[in-house]
């Protein structure tokens, strides 16, 4: 299985699976085959909680797609304390601000399940 | 080191730039490189490296035969985009100084226009890291990646559209005299950068963007005695350095902290005055790494050239003009002359020692150029 395997099944099912060191604990997120902090190979998965604070935003549009509605692409950091990126959906560019809280869900996009955030505290 | 193997820059050659060449990468790369040995007055039986870019599509074997390379004796590719105008030349000096090669070409070339458009997601996927984490997102080019990195230090030091509009009129009134250039005799003004579409809202505008552009570029990097026999100056490789964080991705670059891209570049600027004695802030004209108009404003703090937060103020005083405290990109920088991935800035920086640059700084002694790392020239 590649290395974000569980992050895909995991937007199929709901949830969104982090990958952590069984050895240190740590999580990471992109995942990579070895725990940069211990170098161990085993990987356990994490659940996040949903949680996560917005760092930085853009409105993606794609030149090659030009009837697409542009998408608001959003780099969160999970309460589990690494870096995300998604899709905010349902925002306004204009009332963003680094710290706002955002909540996980999740949207099919081109037929593919996707982790995406809108505003709010969530769960 | 045996002084007689210091690495110097003895040869410069490009192609013009333009937005279609008509004709292969190899062959811009195959000019290139004859331009780079007949500026230095070396004949190709006598050359015996080739470096360049991972991202290059010519092969070296090739490239070889094209010029007539009798035996090739070091070749290395640099890794990602724009890190390899700096490392390229990195590779090539080592193996000069290790005795491993005499005479070695460093090229890149590329139909960046005509060709696999650079800006496109296609050209992104081929550099960047992250795959579908960011793709499936829409998160696909290098000025998407570039504008989620760069937005924290515009908010933190109130760096606004304007400021960096006031950096591209700069630079393009620069190229509009430079005949080399693909922006020669097109300045730009403030408003036009304003009105100019965002390519990134909000943070980046179309000219704000590098050129995407047709051209080859080569430099061939010897020994300060094969050199010497030539009987021409060459330019002396003062420093060349990379100093990559274990946190750091070529572009998406969005998982660590300032704190740590601040670490990493002080690495760099210590591993530069290690090597040479000269700290960046000390040179005549700095090339500064230009893909997007804020990277000159970062490189400007993290070299050390102006205080942290300071950049914007510096640029508009007039500081990197060519009368300017630090002279910056002379030559129009990747924005307003060309998109070699940073070998046309290398090339700039030798003219700017030789005395024959379009936009000279009056008795340049001693330069630096950034991209991913970082070298010092200086003159022999």
């Amino acid at each position: 299985m590649w290395d974000d395997g569980a992050i895909w099944d995991g937007a199929r099912a709901g949830e969104l699976r982090l990958r952590a060191c069984r050895s240190c604990g740590a999580v990471c997120h992109p995942p990579l085959p070895m725990c940069p902090h211990c170098q161990s190979l085993d990987w356990d998965t994490r659940v996040a909680s949903g949680r996560a604070m917005l760092k930085s935003w853009l409105v993606s549009i794609r030149p090659d797609q030009a009837g697409e509605t542009p998408r608001i692409v959003a780099v969160v950091e999970l309460a589990e304390g690494v870096n995300f990126v998604a899709n905010l959906i349902d925002a306004d560019i204009a009332t963003l601000h680094e710290g706002l809280p955002v909540a996980l869900c999740f949207a099919e996009v081109d037929g593919e399940w996707l982790p995406q955030f809108r505003i709010g505290a969530g769960a | 080191m045996n002084p007689g193997r210091q690495p110097v820059i003895a040869g410069i050659g490009e192609t013009e730039y333009s937005r279609e060449s008509g004709r292969s990468e190899l062959q811009l790369a195959a000019e290139a490189c004859l331009a780079a040995l007949r500026d230095a007055g070396l004949p190709a039986a006598r050359a015996d490296g080739l470096v360049s870019y991972t991202m290059d599509s010519s092969n070296e074997l090739e490239l070889q035969r094209c010029l007539g390379i009798p035996v090739l004796r070091w070749t290395g590719r640099a890794p990602f985009g724009g890190v390899g105008c700096t490392a390229s030349i990195q590779i090539a000096a080592a193996a000069i100084a290790a005795g491993y090669a005499e005479a070695v070409l460093v090229w890149r070339a590329l139909n960046g226009r005509s060709g696999r458009r650079y800006g496109t997601p296609e050209a992104s996927k081929a550099v960047g890291s992250g795959g579908k984490l960011h793709y499936a997102m829409g998160f696909d080019t290098g000025a998407k990646s570039y504008a989620a990195e760069i937005q924290g230090y515009m908010r933190r030091h109130g760096v606004t559209s304007e400021d960096l509009g006031r950096y591209v009129v700069a630079a393009r009134t620069l190229a509009a005299s430079n005949p080399r250039a693909i922006y020669y005799d097109k300045p730009l003004t403030l408003g036009e950068h304003q009105s100019s579409r965002w390519i990134v809202e909000p943070w980046i505008r179309r000219h704000d963007c590098c050129l995407e552009n047709d051209g080859g570029a080569a430099l061939l990097v010897t020994s300060a005695e094969t050199a010497g026999a030539l009987g021409k100056p060459a330019i002396v490789l003062g420093a060349a350095a990379q100093a990559h964080g274990i946190g750091r991705r070529i572009a998406y670059d969005v998982y660590r902290t300032e704190a740590e891209i601040a670490d990493e570049q002080a690495a760099l600027v210590t591993e530069l005055v290690r090597q040479s004695g000269l700290h960046p802030r000390e040179v005549d004209v700095a090339l500064l790494y230009d893909a997007f108009s804020p990277s000159v404003f970062t490189a400007l703090e993290e070299f050390g050239i102006c205080d942290v937060g300071e950049a914007r103020h510096f640029i508009n005083a007039g500081e990197t003009a060519l009368g300017g405290k630090m002279p910056v990109n002379p030559n129009g920088g990747l924005i307003g002359e060309a998109y070699v991935h940073g070998l046309n800035n290398v090339i700039e920086a030798v003219r700017q020692l030789r005395g024959s640059a379009a936009n000279q700084v009056a008795g340049a002694q001693t330069a630096l150029v950034t991209g991913g790392g970082a070298l010092l020239l200086t003159r022999s």
